[in-house]
């Protein structure tokens, strides 16, 4: 023992005060495509520290295996990537741990601008945040100039721009509604309440509610004269009539609107020199331009965990560290984070990235960063699917054409959805 | 008459021109199929460059899935063919009591959904220490109530009881009866018992996904489902990534899946028709 | 005493060979419908004190009757137009056999190798004017942007003629099969009695068929109630939202797995069921596939008989 000791330390080694057969920790690490590369990165770097299981599983997997791992009460990963409000399933799952105490105040301070969405309604964190989606306004500078707008300041600036587009320039376009795009840009920044949980047991739904009735009031002369679509930006029918054909003037879109809708070759397409992002319009009486937000996804960590700062430390690696956001090689032959990540020492690495990309011009990261603290918080994690329900929102569009209607359609969805998981819906 | 023909062979065409499509997808780059005509040939290294595309995704994890599919879906075919098999014999050969109850249970199990089994079974893996573990979908999937009802239908009607009667006098006992007579017999059921299973099991998606948690053991039908949600190949909202699947990538998955299944009934069409339903034909 | 022993011998081989399948069908199926039940009066998160009342709520959600109403819709379309499609195109094909129809059989079961994820990709295309092969077909409905098609009020016909490709082909072939059953002195005799190939068609090939049409439609019906991939893929993967809990399946699996409400999936899952159940007594005490073999050997040449006697008394009547 005595030799075998002196031979460690001779060798380089610390002498732990361990069994020699302890085991070093095991985390079992849950992340969907876009973040397997910065993950298994990780496990490579914490080889001999942390035995790190990297698994791939798409965002919508988790709830349903939680509800099974709950089930036989084992297997449960020690922490996860996955959409917004899993926060919020995970919690009622009892799933997702507080996890105020696993970081240092340095990295609570970090993300500090970033991590409203993952406070809880006691004040303490519940997840972390990867990504930031905020919306921004994506001009396209080629035809703003073509057709001699100025770029709106308010949301009245950004009304007139579409009647003017509908009665000078029809054909043209400021975007589409699909999806989450219309709760997103318009519904959420102009504080209207959709989701607004106060609690885990209480939602107020307020179609009604005049900053609701504003935004649709707002966009229903543009979806008449069809400036404004009810598809989504992907649709086959938007990228043909609008997207790939160079038609759309701007459009309020999430930061990761330009790389993956507007940029690539089997989307919009849209040629080099042309893009950028300006901050968010603002509504009417408002003093602050505030964004919503479409994604953005977070990390729980399981309080089955066995080791959950480690798991925790994990998320820290994503967020902050400079081999995910810059360095790591994607498989399409990228480098570095493909979205805005949530800290400030983080963003800071990334903007250097999308400055030095070509594509924009000018860059449209000072947008970006405008807007990161500027996520009205109104806007909370549920329970229950309002994201997935929005297509309901959609087909009323589609089929009356009156936005309203529509939103109050979609309203009318998800209070039964949240009256049927025991939340305390407030419909006024 | 030749209203009657003209209509069977509307009929064939319209059947096999999305095969048709989606064997050439692979051929071509994603804005060629949104391009250029939906049948047209592009370019036979599509197949290659699309496969190495999905070899990106998760370090080729779609390689082990093709491998999953096989070995899964050869050891269910062996089980359930034997375990079916054997058990028609003995319906319609033996005189055991409750017969009738097992025949009409082999209907009645065809019938239950797979949704309300799902939360049981992965409860009873979990106690047998099977989670996550391939022989978990295997022996479940070896439930084969309809190998056992065709099996049955087979024996009846191929197999009279005489037969069974005379050796029986002559001294054979039960096991000989079914190697001696019915096993020589059987080719022509085992091969349709092995043709039902292995169509029912390759493209197997819901058992699979709910009992396998871990992507590594997916079979191709849940590979490529997730590759629906997983990649921007249909839905860039859904799964905005960096990995370059698109509608090529995803239609090279879907003929990994559908050809075999193809290839399967081309090759055993002449059995089914010798009629299954009916039993042997005196031809 | 010997004749006794040797009858108590032969039956434990018997169940030796029936043992493998029994296993599996106790353990695998038995047990897990045992199981199933039980799990209904669990307490959940919509079940707090437990109890059978849950299968009220079930009924009473508010997603429960919009799903019925599509699977009703869905089956509505679906069955009756696979089975006359079937039934038609099984009997067309054996009018008179020709060496072409060989390969025009193998041509009808392509599609069914497409199913699950393949077909939400392939029916994508299909639908999608700006993809289609069937592009000049859709146009010919003025079909030219996908939203005229890819609508939730659509889903019951795309979903239905999704599901009926997929298992038409097989079917045809089975019913094929099944007529070349019939006994060739019937067709004889009813051809030298001055029959087209038509009439023999419909009224002796047809009613000869019956049983095997009835074990077909309860079938094709109970696969139908159970619609879940298609809709799940084509809500999760292609258009989100789209079909969330379109299906009753669906709807079980979301109470199962969004909100780990077992017991509510477990009671939705058993009341698809009954359906099939009441369909599967239908084929079990109206046809004789379930008895002895002899006497459905002998009820079918008994209807043969009377299908023959009954033309031959038309045609007295009409001479």
């Amino acid at each position: 023992m005595v030799a075998a000791t002196a031979f460690a330390v001779a060798a380089g080694y610390t002498v732990a005060a361990v069994p020699a057969h302890a085991a070093i920790p095991t985390i079992t690490v849950w992340v969907d495509a876009p973040r397997l590369p910065g993950a298994k990165l990780y496990a490579q770097i914490m080889k001999g520290k942390v035995n790190v299981n990297v698994e791939l599983h798409a965002q919508g997997d988790l709830v349903a295996k939680v509800a099974l791992f709950n089930r036989v009460k084992k297997g449960w990963p020690d922490v996860v990537f996955g959409p917004p409000n899993d926060v919020s399933v995970l919690r009622d799952a009892n799933d997702a741990m507080q996890l105020d105490g696993l970081a240092s105040p340095t990295f609570w301070k970090d993300i500090a601008n970033g991590n409203n969405w993952c406070k809880g309604s006691d004040g303490h964190y519940y997840c972390v945040k990867n990504d930031m989606a905020q919306t921004v306004l994506w001009v396209n500078t080629k035809l703003v100039k073509q057709f001699g707008y100025s770029i709106p300041k308010t949301m009245t600036d950004f009304a007139a721009i579409g009647a003017d587009i509908a009665k000078n320039h029809p054909g043209y376009s400021l975007g589409a509604l699909g999806d989450q795009g219309f709760y997103a840009g318009y519904l959420w920044p102009s504080q209207c309440p959709v989701n607004a949980a106060t609690s885990a047991t209480s939602v107020r739904i307020a179609p009604n509610d005049p900053h609701c009735t504003r935004a649709t009031a707002l966009v229903q002369p543009m979806l008449d004269s069809g400036v404004l679509s009810p598809s989504a930006g992907w649709d086959a029918d938007f990228i043909k009539d609008y997207g790939s054909t160079d038609k759309v003037v701007m459009t309020i879109g999430p930061t990761w609107y330009g790389d993956f809708v507007i940029r690539p070759a089997s989307s919009w397409n849209v040629p080099a020199g042309e893009i950028t992002a300006y901050p968010m319009p603002k509504w009417p009486g408002e003093k602050v331009a505030y964004s919503g937000e479409y994604g953005g996804g977070i990390y729980t960590v399981s309080p089955h965990s066995k080791f959950p700062k480690e798991a925790l430390a994990f998320a820290q690696f994503m967020v902050t560290d400079k081999r995910n956001i810059v360095d790591v090689v994607n498989p399409d032959g990228s480098h570095g984070a493909p979205t805005f990540p949530s800290t400030n020492s983080g963003n800071a690495l990334w903007a250097a990235k999308t400055n030095a990309d070509t594509y924009y011009s000018p860059s449209p990261f000072p947008a970006m960063l405008t807007q990161f603290p500027l996520i009205y918080t109104g806007e909370k994690p549920v329970s229950y699917d309002a994201n997935g329900a929005w297509s309901i929102f959609s087909n009323e569009l589609k089929k009356n054409k009156n936005a309203q209607a529509a939103l109050a359609a979609y309203d009318a969805y998800t209070t039964n959805l949240a009256k049927q998981l025991g939340y305390d819906v407030k419909q006024n | 008459m030749s209203l009657v023909n003209g209509w069977l062979i509307i009929f064939a065409m319209i059947s096999v021109v999305p095969m048709l499509w989606l064997v050439l997808a692979p051929t071509k780059t994603d804005p060629q199929l949104s391009n250029n005509n939906p049948l047209s040939f592009g370019n036979i290294s599509g197949y290659a460059h699309a496969w190495k595309n999905l070899n990106f995704f998760d370090e080729g994890v779609i390689a082990k899935w093709a491998w999953n599919s096989i070995w899964y879906t050869a050891m269910i075919v062996i089980i359930a063919t034997i375990t079916a098999a054997l058990a028609g014999f003995v319906l319609s050969a033996s005189r055991i009591r409750f017969k009738r109850v097992f025949l009409i249970s082999t209907l009645i199990f065809m019938l239950v959904p797979p949704m309300a089994l799902v939360v049981p079974v992965f409860v009873l893996m979990d106690k047998l220490n099977l989670t996550d573990n391939p022989w978990s979908v295997i022996l479940v999937a070896s439930l084969y109530p309809f190998g056992a009802f065709l099996s049955y239908i087979y024996y009846s009607t191929t197999i009279p009881k005489e037969l069974y009667e005379s050796a029986r006098l002559d001294g054979c006992n039960d096991f000989r009866l079914f190697t001696r007579i019915a096993l020589p017999l059987s080719t022509p059921l085992l091969s349709l018992l092995a043709f039902f299973a292995f169509i029912g099991n390759w493209g197997n998606y819901f058992l699979p996904y709910i009992l396998l948690p871990s992507p590594e053991h997916y079979t191709l039908p849940i590979g490529l489902g997730f590759l629906f949600y997983s990649t921007p190949a249909l839905n860039p909202g859904v799964g905005a990534t960096s990995v370059p699947v698109y509608k090529p990538e995803i239609a090279l998955a879907g003929v990994l899946v559908a050809i075999p299944i193809m290839l399967v009934f081309m090759f055993s069409q002449k059995r089914l028709v010798r009629g299954m339903l009916a039993g042997s034909i005196k031809e | 005493m010997a004749k006794i022993k040797k009858a108590k011998q032969s039956n434990t081989a018997m169940w030796i060979m029936l043992s493998p399948y029994l296993f599996l069908l106790v353990s695998l199926g038995v047990v897990p419908v045992i199981m199933a039940i039980a799990e209904i009066p669990t307490k959940a998160r919509n079940n707090r004190n437990g109890g059978w009342g849950v299968i009220g709520k079930v009924i009473h959600d508010f997603r429960l009757v919009p799903a019925a109403e599509h699977m009703l819709g869905f089956v509505a379309i679906f069955v009756p137009l696979t089975i006359v499609f079937v039934v038609m195109m099984a009997l067309m094909l054996d009018l008179n056999t020709s060496k072409w129809k060989k390969y025009i059989r193998v041509a009808y079961i392509i599609p069914a190798s497409i199913s699950g994820g393949v077909a939400v990709l392939v029916w994508y295309i299909i639908f999608e004017p700006h993809f289609s092969p069937f592009k000049p077909f859709l146009r010919l409905f003025g079909i030219k942007r996908s939203d005229q098609i890819w609508q939730t009020s659509h889903l019951v016909w795309i979903f239905a003629i999704m599901a009926f490709f997929t298992i038409v082909g097989n079917w045809i072939l089975i019913q094929y099969g099944s007529l070349q059953s019939i006994s060739g002195e019937v067709i004889e005799a009813a051809r030298i009695d001055g029959c087209s190939s038509y009439q023999i068609a419909l009224r002796i090939k047809l009613p000869l068929i019956k049983k095997y049409i009835i074990y077909m439609a309860v079938l094709v019906f109970a696969g139908g109630l159970q619609l879940f991939v298609e809709p799940q893929l084509l809500d999760t993967g292609v258009f989100q939202g789209i079909s969330h809990v379109w299906s009753l399946d669906q709807l079980s699996y979301d109470f199962a797995f969004t909100n780990g409400e077992f017991g509510s999936a477990s009671a939705l899952s058993i009341l698809l069921l009954i359906p099939s159940l009441i369909g599967a007594l239908i084929v079990i005490f109206k046809t004789d596939m379930f008895e002895d073999e002899e006497s459905a050997a002998r009820k079918e040449r008994k209807q043969a008989r009377k299908a023959l006697e009954a033309l031959e008394a038309q045609k007295a009547v009409t001479k």
